[in-house]
């Protein structure tokens, strides 16, 4: 289990990867160790917003610590974020949260992502593979230039759907997904109608799915009790005891 | 920095304040504890779920809530890491509605060696249980939980609309050892997309940096008209707010929801009032309790 910590990391690379999407890579100054689909609490020293933002890590390097994190221009807590320099440090919380249950995991996978949803996947990819005999991605945007482009993985299958239909399938991801290709584990980040398209086309499968969701919170850790959700087991919160839960534990709306 | 309430000795004078602190943040404070005190989230005699819809929001200058009392009732209460904390007394805070509900809290507060508890008499976020302005209309609930707390300490936490010279003067003479001022202030905000109200209540409670110079007024009125220890709550974000705080006569101060954004901010806090009282030659904080009337 990771240990939780408030650090400072400093920026070491930024780029625009996609309309209103920023990659940014960052160098901490302790190691944080994350586990796939765990994220950090991020806000620029002084910071004119109270709270922290949530997002995932997408990408960690064991080698040298680094990691970085994909930044969708949300609001000015986001925009105040993406403005940090070079060499600049941004304070953090984490790694919280429980990440991607990968651990076993082989055969077929899928990975359903919708918009920023995409998110945590590149760090989870690199986790899966050499594991799982085929990875199927199904990326789902708004329109082409939302896409993050360099999402062009050697040895991944992508399917691609955006609503206006300027790149890929024009409609919902969930259409690609009918391809009757046996899957032994789905994973999934998106928005929430995706999350409840998927429990009610797939009944059968959410035994096998696992899906990261994401909620307002204050504090990441589990002490605000903001990301509340109702789950068949009771109530959980987010940040606590997700942000990764069994789909089979899910109830729509809740 | 020590400063003593009832025979207390608080190491710092500072205090999380309940609903803002909860054993996975300790993970934060290891190696280092700055606070004198810890008063844990609010539990009440039966379980509550809480609020639904959305719980939190940022605004400008503070942070909007409606939890509504999420806990799992006093029985099913559980110590967990708080049990390894050392340096800093851990506080019960306490929601009770009926004075048959106050053996079940008293029983807590025995198992696990708990010598003080905070009163939430002002959650605005519970449907049905009005915060009652006028605290002679539970006179009789006040004195029964001070009875059964003798020995212990016990505050009151208070809303800015209950700080009343009566109700201050009511606390005092049952016996009670202080009072906390603010809880969070009712507020509300409109989402102009959906021409509705943001959160599935309505109303909301308000913290945040906002509330200082209200609350700082609250510690003010209460020193002028009561001698009872005052426990500080609203709008920390440095040693500033702190020192000001004492300065209108706290005994202790509470940091809230700065904690969220910055575990690291009570650190700071710490350091900044050392270094306030080295530049100023103050050995001890009572030198300017109160020194502003």
């Amino acid at each position: 289990m990771t240990v939780k910590k408030a650090f400072s990391a400093r920026l070491i690379e930024k780029k625009v990867v996609a309309e209103e999407t920023l990659l940014m890579k960052f160098a901490p100054d302790t190691e944080i160790a994350p586990v796939p689909g765990q994220f950090l609490m991020a806000s620029v020293p002084e910071s004119r917003f109270f709270l922290k933002r949530p997002f995932s890590v997408h990408f960690y390097y064991e080698d040298t610590g680094y990691f970085k994190i994909l930044v969708r221009l949300r609001d000015n807590a986001t925009r105040e974020l993406t403005s940090l320099r070079y060499g600049e440090a941004c304070d953090f919380i984490g790694p919280l949260g429980n990440g991607f249950p990968l651990k076993g995991i082989e055969g077929k996978v899928a990975i359903l992502a919708g918009g920023i949803g995409i998110a945590p996947f590149a760090y989870v990819l690199k986790s899966l593979k050499g594991r799982a005999t085929s990875i199927d991605v199904y990326y789902g945007e708004r329109e082409r230039r939302f896409l993050v482009e360099y999402w062009r993985w050697s040895g991944v299958n992508t399917f691609i759907a955006t609503d206006l239909g300027d790149e890929g399938h024009k409609g919902s991801v969930l259409d690609l997904f009918k391809t009757g290709r046996e899957y032994d584990s789905i994973f999934l980040c998106g928005p929430g109608k995706m999350l409840e398209a998927f429990m009610k086309r797939y009944p059968k499968l959410s035994g096998r799915s696992s899906a990261s969701l994401e909620n307002y919170m204050a504090c990441g850790v589990g002490a605000c009790k903001g990301c509340k959700i109702k789950t068949k087991s009771g109530i959980k919160y987010v940040c606590r005891d997700g942000p990764v839960f069994p789909v089979s534990e899910l109830i729509v709306n809740g | 920095m020590r400063t003593r309430i009832n025979g207390l000795n608080f190491r710092t004078p500072l205090l999380t304040a309940s609903g803002t602190f909860s054993e996975e943040q300790l993970d934060f404070y290891r190696n280092r504890m700055p606070f004198g005190g810890i008063v844990l989230k609010t539990h009440t005699f039966l379980p509550r779920d809480g609020n639904d819809g959305i719980l939190i929001k940022e605004v400008k200058g503070g942070l909007l809530n409606s939890i509504g009392l999420a806990n799992c009732g006093i029985k099913q209460f559980k110590i967990g890491k708080f049990s390894r904390v050392a340096n800093a007394h851990i506080i019960l805070s306490a929601a009770i509605f009926d004075e048959k509900e106050i053996g079940a809290f008293r029983k807590t507060a025995e198992k696990y060696g708990i010598k003080a508890l905070e009163l939430n008499l002002s959650c605005p976020n519970i449907k049905g249980k009005d915060v009652i302005e006028d605290l002679r209309g539970i006179k009789g609930l006040l004195e029964e939980i001070k009875s059964v707390f003798r020995e212990e300490t016990v505050f009151a936490k208070l809303s800015y609309a209950q700080v009343k010279k009566g109700n201050i003067d009511l606390l005092a003479k049952t016996g009670f050892n202080g009072v906390t001022v603010i809880n969070t202030v009712p507020a509300c905000d409109i989402d102009i997309g959906k021409k509705a109200f943001v959160f599935e209540k309505k109303f909301a409670g308000l913290s945040g940096d906002l509330l200082f110079n209200m609350a700082l007024k609250s510690v003010i009125d209460i020193k002028r008209w009561s001698g009872i220890p005052v426990i500080a709550c609203g709008g920390v974000s440095s040693h500033i707010e702190v020192i000001k705080y004492i300065m209108a006569g706290a005994h202790l101060v509470q940091i809230g929801s700065r904690i969220f954004g910055d575990p690291g901010a009570p650190f700071k806090i710490e350091d900044g009032i050392k270094a306030y009282m080295k530049e100023n030659g103050i050995r001890d904080l009572r030198e300017i309790r109160g020194i502003v009337k």
